[in-house]
């Protein structure tokens, strides 16, 4: 009798579980695909602390914006600054190190056309490259003075895109 | 012109003599660094001197095991970086140097330290660059440093830790040899035994699949050693970025272990394998009886035998058939 009942109950089980266990197989592989952590779906939300935002926003270059300025940024981006080990050597955010880290150091080209340059105000470009941000940009402030990093913010504007094809 | 380059060179000249001290905190002495395995002496004066330690961070070409060579990032171009050796309540003025070949800012998180980032913040030096924090040594103990720039793990996977041991007032008990070792885990793009230049995994480091396990990865070679009867202290370090190391020694019993580092509590007898947690310490000391080759080891056994982490104290001396001797040879017929 027990015998019985177990055996039929065994059959029903096993039809229910077979498109159980698809189901749970399926979704196991997707949770896979997802990366352990994802922070790429948030690159436009500003570095800068809500309660600091306002502040950041208003900063005003001390220095003027020339081509000697945006120079001035690249030489310290490749070189003294090491910008590039993350950034890669054209600020596309290809560096060496670049695979650390995720979200991916940005692309200042924006070559994925998210809008970056426009999400952000110089201000708050300085701010990220004085501060850091909790992703893994390091913080400058101790490293380098006030003019070098407004140079780096000139010369990272002069990277996107829509200006590079502006200076042909 | 003129004139003002001869001032210069009179003044450079007068604060020669004069000795002008370069810090606010004029350091009583250098704390003297030694490369792994070896450790410096006991410090005899008493704790409260003014101390400087010089750190440079170097990154460098190595070899992870036979043929297999690997760009480490390090402490003093070691891997694991300096013993550095203090006394509880030394004022320690540290000065970290990055190397202008370097292609990544680094820094230094001392375990030892009560401060923000354990001088992390105070350090981030650009390559060519100098930077320094002055402490006070609090707490007695081993502790771990390591590089605290990002992307922090990357920086401790390419080898940037060592130990800093702070005596306690009385010092520790008095021993025969001391040693340092630190065991890390490596993530090459290659498999474990390929040969040639390897990068850096970063997905397998993530997944934390390390193709090495490494004693003193890149220091001085050669065996631990060590005469019968004498007693041993082994300052172990694990600067990981991953593994928590299973660490023992093939054929001793640890007399004593001050587990966690926690010098100044009663050590631990007995113990024959001790767990070690990344960023972390043990001291541990046995007497040797036996002369022969002893091996430490990390017992999650496939990191020792499989992907190297094995070190040998290699102990002479005359027999003592009181406290082992072999009885049988292994021979076929051994067993009748
Ligand atoms: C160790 C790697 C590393 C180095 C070196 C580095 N960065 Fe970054 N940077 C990153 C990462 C990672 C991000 C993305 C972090 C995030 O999404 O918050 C980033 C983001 C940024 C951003 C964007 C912040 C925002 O608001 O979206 C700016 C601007 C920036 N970096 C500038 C620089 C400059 C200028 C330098 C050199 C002076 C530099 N970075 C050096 C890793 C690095």
């Amino acid at each position: 009798m027990i015998v019985k009942i177990w055996k039929g109950s065994a059959l029903a089980t096993t039809l229910v579980a077979i498109p159980l266990f698809i189901i749970v197989f399926l979704t196991l592989l997707c949770l896979d695909a997802i990366p352990a952590y994802s922070a790429d779906g948030h690159v436009l939300d500003s570095r800068v602390p809500a309660d600091k935002l306002a502040e950041a926003k208003a900063l005003k270059s001390a220095v003027p914006r020339s081509e000697k300025t945006i120079l001035a940024g690249k030489a310290i981006f490749t070189g003294k600054g090491v910008c590039a080990n993350c950034h890669g050597p054209e600020g596309k955010g290809d560096g060496p190190l670049a695979a650390s880290f995720n979200p991916r150091p940005r692309d200042f080209t924006d070559a994925d056309d998210l809008g970056w340059h426009k999400a952000r105000t110089d201000g708050e470009i300085f701010w990220a490259i004085s501060k850091g941000t909790e992703y893994g940009m390091i913080p400058y402030e101790d490293m380098l003075n006030e003019e070098d990093r407004w140079a780096l913010v000139a010369y990272i504007r002069s990277l996107e895109k829509s200006v590079v094809a502006n200076h042909k | 012109m003129i004139r003002k380059r001869f001032f210069g060179v009179l003044l450079l000249i007068g604060a020669m003599i004069i000795g002008i001290p370069a810090g606010s905190n004029a350091a009583d002495e250098v704390a003297k660094l030694t490369t792994a395995p070896a450790v410096p002496p006991a410090i005899t004066r008493p704790g409260g001197a003014n101390v400087s330690v010089e750190l440079e961070t170097i990154e460098k070409k190595g070899q992870l095991a036979d043929g297999v060579d690997y760009t480490f990032w390090t402490f003093n171009g070691t891997v694991p970086g300096p013993f550095i050796r203090v006394k509880v309540g030394d004022n320690v003025t540290f000065n970290l140097k990055n190397n202008e070949a370097s292609k990544n800012p680094h820094s230094i998180d001392l375990h030892a330290v009560t401060g923000p980032g354990g001088g992390a913040k105070a350090t981030q030096t650009l390559p060519g660059g100098k930077t320094g924090f002055f402490f006070k040594a609090l707490n007695p103990g081993i502790y771990v440093y390591h590089c605290a720039s990002s992307h922090i793990p990357t920086h401790i996977a390419n080898g940037m830790y060592g130990l800093i041991l702070v005596e306690p007032e009385k010092g520790l008990p008095k021993v025969d040899r001391e040693y340092y070792v630190m065991q890390g885990d490596f993530y090459t793009t290659g498999n474990t035994g390929e040969k040639g230049e390897q990068g850096f995994s970063v997905e397998k480091a993530r997944a934390e699949q390390p193709t090495y396990v490494k004693f003193n990865a890149m220091a001085t070679p050669g065996n631990l050693k060590a005469n019968v009867g004498e007693k041993v202290r082994l300052y172990v370090g694990v600067g990981g970025p991953n593994l928590t190391s299973a660490f023992h020694v093939i054929g001793e019993i640890f007399d004593k272990v001050y587990q966690q580092g926690a010098v100044g509590t009663e050590p631990a007898k007995n113990v024959q394998t001790t767990s070690i947690a990344p960023g972390g310490a043990a001291i541990v000391e046995f007497k040797v009886d036996v002369p022969g080759a002893y091996i430490l080891v990390d017992h999650s056994i496939f990191r020792a035998i499989d992907k190297g982490a094995v070190a040998i104290l290699e102990v002479t001396g005359n027999e003592a058939p009181s406290v082992f001797k072999p009885l049988k040879s292994g021979g076929a017929d051994s067993g009748h």
